[in-house]
């Protein structure tokens, strides 16, 4: 099972949906969650509404799998349920939407090796929340699930010209804000080494006086 | 933004930042269970709920037969005269009574005798009609004329045995 492609591996349990005596909804959940919780938190920009999106989708499938398994390609599927799940929480949502710089209420998980790279992280999650989730979920699909712009095209019901536009958009907006960020950050870290110097002095007094 | 520097953000750059940056966001630890939980309530509640639905299905289907059979009994009851209503009740009663096994046959004997000689004698033609009819007949003549002889022959009579008497006295 380890050896076998994700769209295979997703194809098999979904083909064992609904089965009698076979849980099979622990092991899809485990295979694609990560994936559809970040395509979901793209679109609705919120952890929790990405989540809901997905636990609704879960439970649809597991409760009526027969459109699941009956579907071609599986995934694409999921990925559309998922997507228009979000789609339609954000639509509700969406005076409380606001467009953020902070990602504090993203569950985020980092690697020890990658320890160094989280500012780097945060920051492409920081600004991958303010495009629009037209452009953000065309980003996520193409970047992250490895799709083409024709089967995004497909999956979103629109024309590829349009699909691939919106990945260019969106990628000149995110390389923008990514930009600003790396010139914040530049600039907070020069500050931060000429600060030290600058308060050393006045440390030294404060114990100075701290003696008295 | 601590190793990139701004000049390399081009769009190749913006890509590689996107790929490395995909796991850095997933689902919480409690998003299984919860998943796992609701798909289970909501499974145990849809049983509930066919099992009700069932049990209401049937017990509306027991009204609407109950109703059914009543009506047509009513209707059939309706359209027959009092004493086919009668019969039908007797008939109905008696065959309780056959099905419970209870006595009181002679009751129910004496009272079909009864009905059979009703029915016997209110047939038109028979000898029991006839004779009634001749005999109420008779009845009416003697009494259209008796009492008039009678009733003259009185007067006649007591005006006669009176009359010597006024007659005498006077």
């Amino acid at each position: 099972m380890a050896e076998m492609p994700f769209h295979d591996r997703v194809h098999l349990l979904t083909d064992q949906l609904g089965l009698p005596g076979v849980d099979v909804l622990g092991g899809l959940f485990d295979l694609t969650a990560h994936r559809l919780v970040r395509l979901a938190v793209a679109i609705t920009r919120n952890q929790y509404d990405g989540e809901d999106a997905v636990q609704a989708v879960m439970t649809r499938i597991a409760l009526r799998p027969e459109p699941l398994r009956g579907a071609q390609a599986p995934w694409a599927y999921l990925l559309r349920m998922v997507r228009n799940e979000a789609l339609l929480i954000a639509r509700k949502k969406k005076r409380w939407i606001t467009t953020t710089h902070s990602i504090t209420d993203l569950v985020t998980r980092r690697r020890v090796d990658e320890l160094e790279q989280e500012d780097t992280h945060r920051a492409v999650w920081s600004a991958l929340r303010t495009l629009p989730p037209a452009q953000a979920e065309v980003v996520v699909l193409k970047t992250w699930e490895g799709m083409t712009f024709a089967e995004i095209a497909e999956l979103l019901d629109e024309s590829p010209n349009t699909v691939a536009s919106r990945y260019q958009y969106g990628l000149q907006k995110l390389a923008d804000r990514l930009q600003k960020a790396a010139a914040e950050a530049m600039g907070e870290r020069a500050l931060r080494n000429v600060a030290p110097n600058r308060g050393a002095p006045r440390q030294g007094a404060s114990n100075r006086g701290g003696h008295r | 933004m601590s190793y990139l520097p701004p000049e390399q953000l081009d769009a190749a750059g913006v890509q590689a930042l996107l790929a490395a940056a995909g796991d850095y966001v997933g689902p919480s630890d409690d998003l299984r269970p919860r998943v796992i939980e609701e798909v289970r309530r909501l499974r145990s509640g849809g049983q509930r709920r066919w099992r009700l639905m069932l049990a209401s299905g049937s017990a509306l289907a027991a009204v609407v037969l109950v109703s059914v059979q009543a009506s047509t009994m009513s209707q059939s009851l309706s359209e027959a005269t009092p004493s086919q209503r009668v019969a039908e009740m007797v008939a109905h009663s008696e065959a309780t009574r056959k099905s419970t096994g209870e006595g009181l046959w002679a009751l129910v004997d004496a009272f079909f005798a009864v009905r059979n000689e009703q029915a016997e004698a209110f047939r038109p033609g028979s000898a029991a009609t006839d004779s009634a009819a001749s005999g109420s007949a008779a009845s009416d003549a003697a009494a259209t004329e008796a009492p008039l002889t009678d009733h003259s022959l009185g007067e006649s009579s007591e005006a006669d045995a009176q009359k010597p008497a006024d007659s005498g006295s006077f």
